[in-house]
C-alpha cells in the first residue's frame, strides 16, 4: 500500500469519527449564483465514507449500487494523490512554484473539494477523498437524511437542487460541473495558472463530456436500463430522465465549453480590475495553449487558414470548443455564429496582444442567452426513430468542421463526437462506419487508457503507451498530428452502393471494433 | 498580329529611348560646369546640400538601377580581368537577393500576408515597401520603375540624385568623403557605416518594422549576424582597398558587428517601449497597441509545440530558467554580448568591461521577470535600461572599430570556457546558433581569435574544427519542412560543443 493511499484510507477513517462542518464553496460557475439558493453556499461536506455505505452493494432495482466501485476505479478518486508531496513530479512543481500544493487554494480547488483557504489548513478526509460524491453532487448536508427517503426521487430536479443537489441530469449542468475544473472557473478559484503549467503540469485537453464521461466509467443507470418495473413507475410519476441522445448532450457540452471559455476570460479580466496584484494581466492560461506552443512549418496550413476575425499573431481565446459549438449552432437551428458571439472579444484581443482587462471584459448576456436558446433546442432531441438519419445530418456537419479545424484539440473533440454519431447512424453500412472510427480514433488518438488514470507515480516521460495517463499520451501525440491526414480524415465516403462495395474489410484487430456499433433503437 | 505586336514594341521602346536621351539631356544641360573642389569655399553639413542650387528636390527624384548598371559603368560583363565595381551591377542583378526583394512581393505567400494582415496589395503597401524597395514614408510615391528595383544602388549607397552625374567624373575622386556625404553618399569604407547600413531593415527601427503580427502572417523572422551575411553574401566591390584588405577584418567584422547590431536591438525595443508608453497616455482605455511586442522576446520559448520533449519537468535542470513560463528578451542579440564584454582589457582606462554585460542583465531582470507588464512605470523602466544597452554597446562597437588592431583573447580566456561557464549562452537555439557562428568566425580568423581554434588541434576521435563545426551545424539545422527547432536539445549541443578543439 503506498503512502498515499495510506492517507487516504486514514483520512476517510478520521471523518467517519467526527463529520466536519465545511463552508462550500460553489462548485456551480460563478455565473449561476444568483440562480441558486442563498441556503447552498452554506451547505458542508459530509465525506465520501457516509454515502460509501449504501452505495456499494450489489445492484439493486432503482439506484445502481455498485457505484462506489466504479468509483474507485474511475481515476478521480485518486485526483487528491496528484497533490502529495512524495509524487516525484509534485516534488519538483513545488520546488519551482515554491508552495505547497496541498495548501494551495487553486491545487486544492479541483483536485479534491474546492475549498477556501482557511479550511485548506484543516487535514481532513474529506481532502483526501480525491474528486468524490460530492464534489458532483452537491455537499450532503441538507438532502443527506431526506435523500435516503422513497419519495426523493421522484421529486423534481428543482426540489432536489434546494437541498443542494446538482442536477446532473440536466446536460448543461452537467457540462458546467465538469468544465468547472476541466477548463476552469475563476469564481471558484478553479484555475491552472501558466506558471503551474510551465512548472511541470500537465496541459488540459479538449473536452468532449460524453466520451470522457464513458471512459470514467459510469456510476448510474439511465432510466430505459433499468428494470420494466421501474420504468412504470418513473413513467407514472413523469420522472425526468435524461433527454436528448448521447452526441446531442456532447453538442450541448462543446457550448456550455464555449460559454466557459468566454467566462474565463470575462471573470478574470474582472478580478484583475479589482486586485490587479494578485490577478496579474495576462494571464497566459487563458488563451490557447496551441496559438503559441506549436512547432513552425513550411508552408503553414495556420497561414493558410487565417486567423479569423483576429489579426494574425495574436494568441486566440481557448479554441478548441468553437468549432464544435459552431456545429452545435447550426444543428440547432440558431442563426449566430460562433465569430459574431466572440466578436467583443476578438476586438479586445486586436487592440492589444492578450487584450487588457478592461477591453476583453464585455457583456456577455447576448452569448449567454444565444447558448441558452441553442440548448435548449438541442435538449429536444431525443432517442427516437428519426436518430439514425438525424446523425448521418449531424455527421456532415462534423465532416465540414473537422475539415477546417486549425488545431488538434479542435479536430480531436469533433472526432469523439464523431465516433458517437457513426455508433448511432444506420446510413452507412457498418463496414464503413468501423473503417472511419478505427481511422479517426487511431489518427486523433481518441482512446482512453484503461482505466483512465492507471498510476500518478510515472517515471518516464518519453514514449506512451495505451495504459499511460490520458495527458502523456496527449503530450506523445500532438507535436506528431499532421494536420493534412486530420482533414482529410474528416471525409465520409458517399452513400454510393457500388463505392461501398468497394471499400475493403479492416481486420479485426482493434478493441474498437468489438463494440456494440448501432444498437437496436430503444423502444419510445 | 504577331509582326504587329513587334512594331508596337520596337515603337513603344524607340519612343522610351527617345524620352530617356531627352531627359537626360536636359539633365545634363542644367548641370553646372564642376567647380574646382576646395572644401573652405563650400558650406556643408547634414542636409545642407555642397553645391546649393542644382540639387533636384529628393522628395521627387530618384535614380533606379538602370542609371547605374550601363554597361561601361557598373553593367560590365563579369570577369577576372577587370575591377569588381564594372560588373558590380551584374554581380547585384544576377547573385544578390537584394535584386529580388520587391519582385517577392508578388508571390503567394506575400499576397496571403497583406490579405491577412488588411493592407491591401503587398506591393503597394507602405510597410513593405520600406523595405522591399526604397519607398521612404516621408517622401513622395515613387515611380513603379525605381520600386522594381527592390533594394538597389541607392538603398546603400545613397540616394544618387545628387551625385550620381558628378561621380562619373575625374572630380570626384578628388571630393572628401564629407563632400561626397553632403551630397547624399553614402560612405561605407568604415565598418561601422557598413553594418549600420544593413540595421535598418535587417533589425529595424521606427518606420521599418518586422513584428509579431506581420511575421505570424507569413514573414521569415530576422536574425542578422553582419559577419555571416557578409561571408554569404555575393561581394559586388574589390577585397583589395576595402575592409576586405584587412588582417583582422574577420574579428572585426564580428566583433563590431555585434555591438552595432546590439545597439540597433536596443534602439527598437526603445522605440516600442515609448509607442506603449505613448498609447497609455493617448489612447482609449489607455492600451498599449503592440505590447507586448512578441517579436522582442526568443521565438522558441513559446512556438515549441506541447510535447514529452518540451515538457518542463523532464528538462535538464541547469537548462531551466529562473522563471517559469517568461520567455527570454532576444537571445539571438545579446547571447555574444557576454563574449564581447570580456574582449575589452580589463585594465584599460575605459574599462567598459562591465557596461555591455551589465546594461543587458538589468535589462532582462526587468522583461525577463514580467514580460508583459504594460504599466507606465516599467515601460520607462525599459525604455531606461533600453537606452543603457545601446549607449554602451555603441561605445563598444566605436572602440572595436577604433582599435588599430584586434585581437579578441585579451584576456586570454578561451572562448570554450566561457561557454561552459556560462551555461545561459547555449540554452537556447538561437545563442547556440551565435556561439556556431562565433566560432566559425574564428575559424576564418585563424589562431588569433579567441585562443580557441588551432587547426592542427584534432579531438581523439580524429576530428578538426571544421569537422566538429559541420557536425555542430548538423544539430542545429531545423528538421526537414520545419521552421523552428523541434529535434534541438540544449544538452548535446553543450557536449558536442565541448568535443571542439
Amino acid at each position: 500500500m503506498t503512502a498515499g493511499r495510506f492517507l487516504c484510507v486514514r483520512g476517510i477513517l478520521v471523518v467517519g469519527m467526527c463529520a466536519i462542518v465545511f463552508q462550500l464553496v460553489s462548485a456551480m460557475p460563478a455565473r449561476s449564483d444568483e440562480e441558486d439558493t442563498p441556503a447552498r453556499s452554506s451547505l458542508a461536506f459530509k465525506g465520501a465514507n457516509l454515502c460509501v455505505r449504501c452505495h456499494r452493494s450489489e445492484q439493486s432495482d432503482w439506484v445502481d449500487l455498485s457505484t462506489t466501485a466504479t468509483w474507485r476505479h474511475d481515476a478521480h478518486s485518486r485526483s487528491h494523490l496528484a497533490l502529495l508531496s512524495d509524487n516525484p513530479r509534485t516534488q519538483a512543481m513545488e520546488k519551482s512554484l515554491g508552495f505547497k500544493a496541498e495548501k494551495n487554494k487553486n491545487c486544492v480547488a479541483c483536485h479534491t473539494h474546492s475549498a477556501l483557504e482557511p479550511l485548506i489548513e484543516e487535514e481532513t478526509s474529506v481532502l483526501h477523498a480525491g474528486i468524490s460524491c460530492e464534489s458532483c453532487h452537491g455537499p450532503s448536508e441538507a438532502y443527506f437524511e431526506k435523500h435516503m427517503e422513497k419519495s426523493w426521487r421522484f421529486l423534481a430536479s428543482s426540489e432536489k437542487e434546494a437541498f443542494g443537489m446538482h442536477d446532473l441530469r440536466d446536460p448543461v449542468s452537467k457540462a458546467r460541473n465538469c468544465l468547472s475544473c476541466h477548463l476552469g472557473d475563476i469564481g471558484s478559484d478553479r484555475i491552472i495558472t501558466h506558471q503551474m503549467y510551465a512548472a511541470g503540469h500537465p496541459p488540459l485537453t479538449s473536452f468532449e463530456i460524453e466520451s470522457f464521461s464513458n471512459a470514467m466509467g459510469s456510476h448510474w443507470k439511465r432510466v430505459w436500463d433499468k428494470s420494466e418495473k421501474i420504468q412504470r413507475q418513473a413513467e407514472a410519476a413523469d420522472y425526468r430522465t435524461e433527454g436528448a441522445c448521447q452526441s446531442q448532450r456532447a453538442l450541448i457540452g462543446s457550448l456550455v465549453a464555449l460559454q466557459q471559455s468566454a467566462l474565463f476570460v470575462g471573470d478574470y479580466a474582472t478580478a484583475a480590475k479589482i486586485n490587479p496584484k494578485e490577478n496579474v494581466w495576462p494571464e497566459l492560461a487563458l488563451y490557447d495553449c496551441q496559438a503559441c506552443h506549436h512547432e513552425l512549418q513550411i508552408p503553414s496550413w495556420r497561414q493558410k487558414i487565417g486567423s479569423g476575425d483576429l489579426r494574425p499573431g495574436r494568441p486566440s481565446m481557448v479554441h478548441w470548443p468553437r468549432m464544435l459549438s459552431g456545429v452545435a449552432l447550426r444543428q440547432s437551428g440558431a442563426t449566430t455564429d460562433v465569430d459574431s458571439l466572440l466578436s467583443p472579444f476578438a476586438t479586445g484581443l486586436n487592440l492589444r496582444p492578450f487584450g487588457s482587462p478592461d477591453s476583453v471584459a464585455p457583456t456577455l448576456e447576448e452569448l449567454i442567452l444565444s447558448i441558452a436558446t441553442a440548448t435548449d433546442a438541442l435538449k429536444k432531441w431525443n432517442r427516437d426513430e428519426t436518430l439514425s438519419v438525424r446523425e448521418s445530418a449531424l455527421i456532415a456537419l462534423l465532416c465540414e468542421a473537422g475539415m477546417r479545424t486549425g488545431d488538434f484539440e479542435s479536430a480531436r473533440q469533433i472526432g469523439w463526437v464523431m465516433v458517437l454519431a457513426l455508433k448511432s447512424t444506420r446510413e452507412w453500412p457498418e463496414n464503413v462506419r468501423k473503417a472511419k472510427i478505427l481511422e479517426l480514433t487511431k489518427l486523433l488518438s481518441l482512446e482512453f487508457p484503461h482505466p483512465a488514470y492507471p498510476t500518478l507515480s510515472d517515471s518516464s516521460l518519453n514514449g506512451s503507451s495505451r495504459d499511460d495517463p490520458f495527458w502523456k499520451t496527449t503530450l506523445a501525440v500532438t507535436p506528431r498530428v499532421n494536420m493534412a491526414r486530420v482533414h482529410a480524415a474528416f471525409q465520409m465516403p458517399p452513400l454510393d452502393d457500388t463505392l461501398l462495395n468497394s471499400l475493403e474489410f479492416l481486420p479485426e484487430s482493434n478493441d474498437t471494433q468489438k463494440e456494440a456499433i448501432a444498437p437496436p433503437l430503444p423502444v419510445p | 498580329m504577331r509582326r504587329l505586336k513587334i512594331l508596337l514594341w520596337s515603337v513603344a521602346h524607340a519612343l522610351g529611348v527617345a524620352a530617356t536621351l531627352s531627359s537626360a539631356w536636359i539633365a545634363s544641360a542644367e548641370s553646372p560646369v564642376f567647380p574646382s573642389v576646395n572644401e573652405a569655399e563650400y558650406t556643408y553639413g547634414p542636409g545642407q546640400p555642397l553645391y546649393a542650387g542644382m540639387v533636384p528636390d529628393k522628395t521627387t527624384y530618384t535614380i533606379g538601377t538602370s542609371s547605374c548598371g550601363t554597361v561601361s559603368c557598373h553593367g560590365g560583363p563579369k570577369s577576372e580581368n577587370h575591377d569588381v565595381q564594372t560588373f558590380s551591377y551584374t554581380i547585384w542583378m544576377n547573385n544578390d537577393p537584394h535584386s529580388k526583394a520587391y519582385e517577392v512581393l508578388y508571390s503567394p505567400r506575400s499576397r496571403t500576408m497583406a490579405r491577412q494582415l488588411g493592407l491591401g496589395e503587398a506591393h503597394r503597401a507602405q510597410q513593405c515597401l520600406a523595405c522591399h524597395s526604397m519607398q521612404d514614408q516621408s517622401r513622395a510615391p515613387l515611380p513603379a520603375e525605381v520600386l522594381a528595383d527592390g533594394v538597389g544602388c541607392a538603398s546603400c549607397h545613397g540616394d544618387s540624385a545628387n551625385w550620381q552625374q558628378m561621380h562619373t567624373q575625374p572630380e570626384w575622386k578628388q571630393l572628401s568623403k564629407v563632400q561626397r556625404e553632403s551630397l547624399g553618399y553614402r560612405d561605407l569604407s568604415g565598418t561601422v557605416a557598413r553594418v549600420r547600413n544593413c540595421l535598418a531593415c535587417h533589425v529595424g527601427d521606427a518606420s521599418h518594422e518586422v513584428n509579431h503580427d506581420l511575421i505570424a502572417a507569413g514573414h521569415p523572422r530576422l536574425t542578422f549576424e553582419f559577419s555571416a551575411y557578409q561571408r554569404i553574401w555575393p561581394r559586388h566591390w574589390s577585397p583589395h582597398n576595402t575592409l576586405e584588405s584587412q588582417k583582422d577584418f574577420a574579428e572585426r567584422s564580428w566583433a563590431v558587428g555585434q555591438a552595432e547590431t546590439l545597439r540597433a536591438v536596443a534602439d527598437l525595443l526603445e522605440t516600442r517601449a515609448q509607442r506603449a508608453s505613448d498609447d497609455i497616455e493617448h489612447r482609449a482605455l489607455g492600451i498599449p497597441q503592440q505590447w507586448p511586442e512578441f517579436s522582442e522576446f526568443d521565438c522558441y520559448s513559446c512556438h515549441k509545440a506541447l510535447g514529452s520533449e518540451s515538457y518542463q519537468a523532464s528538462r535538464d535542470e541547469a537548462v531551466q530558467s529562473r522563471r517559469f513560463g517568461q520567455p527570454q528578451w532576444q537571445p539571438w542579440y545579446v547571447s555574444a554580448s557576454q563574449l564581447l564584454s570580456v574582449q575589452f582589457d580589463s585594465n584599460s582606462p575605459i574599462n567598459r568591461r562591465l557596461d555591455v554585460r551589465k546594461s543587458v542583465i538589468d535589462i532582462r531582470s526587468l522583461l525577463d521577470t514580467e514580460w508583459s507588464a504594460s504599466d507606465q512605470k516599467r515601460l520607462q523602466g525599459i525604455i531606461f535600461e533600453a537606452r543603457g544597452v545601446s549607449r554602451a554597446a555603441r561605445l563598444a562597437a566605436d572602440e572595436f572599430s577604433q582599435q588599430p588592431h584586434i585581437i579578441l583573447n585579451r584576456s586570454n580566456q578561451p572562448m570554450s570556457e566561457l561557454v561552459v561557464e556560462n551555461p545561459q549562452a547555449w540554452q537556447t537555439w538561437d545563442s547556440a546558433v551565435q556561439m556556431y557562428l562565433a566560432l566559425e568566425a574564428s575559424k576564418r580568423a585563424g589562431p588569433a581569435m579567441l585562443g580557441a581554434w588551432r587547426s592542427d588541434v584534432q579531438t581523439e576521435e580524429g576530428m578538426d574544427l571544421g569537422q566538429s563545426l559541420d557536425a555542430m551545424r548538423a544539430s542545429l539545422r531545423f528538421p526537414l519542412n520545419m521552421d523552428s527547432p523541434q529535434t534541438f536539445q540544449p544538452t548535446r549541443f553543450h557536449q558536442e560543443r565541448s568535443e571542439v578543439p
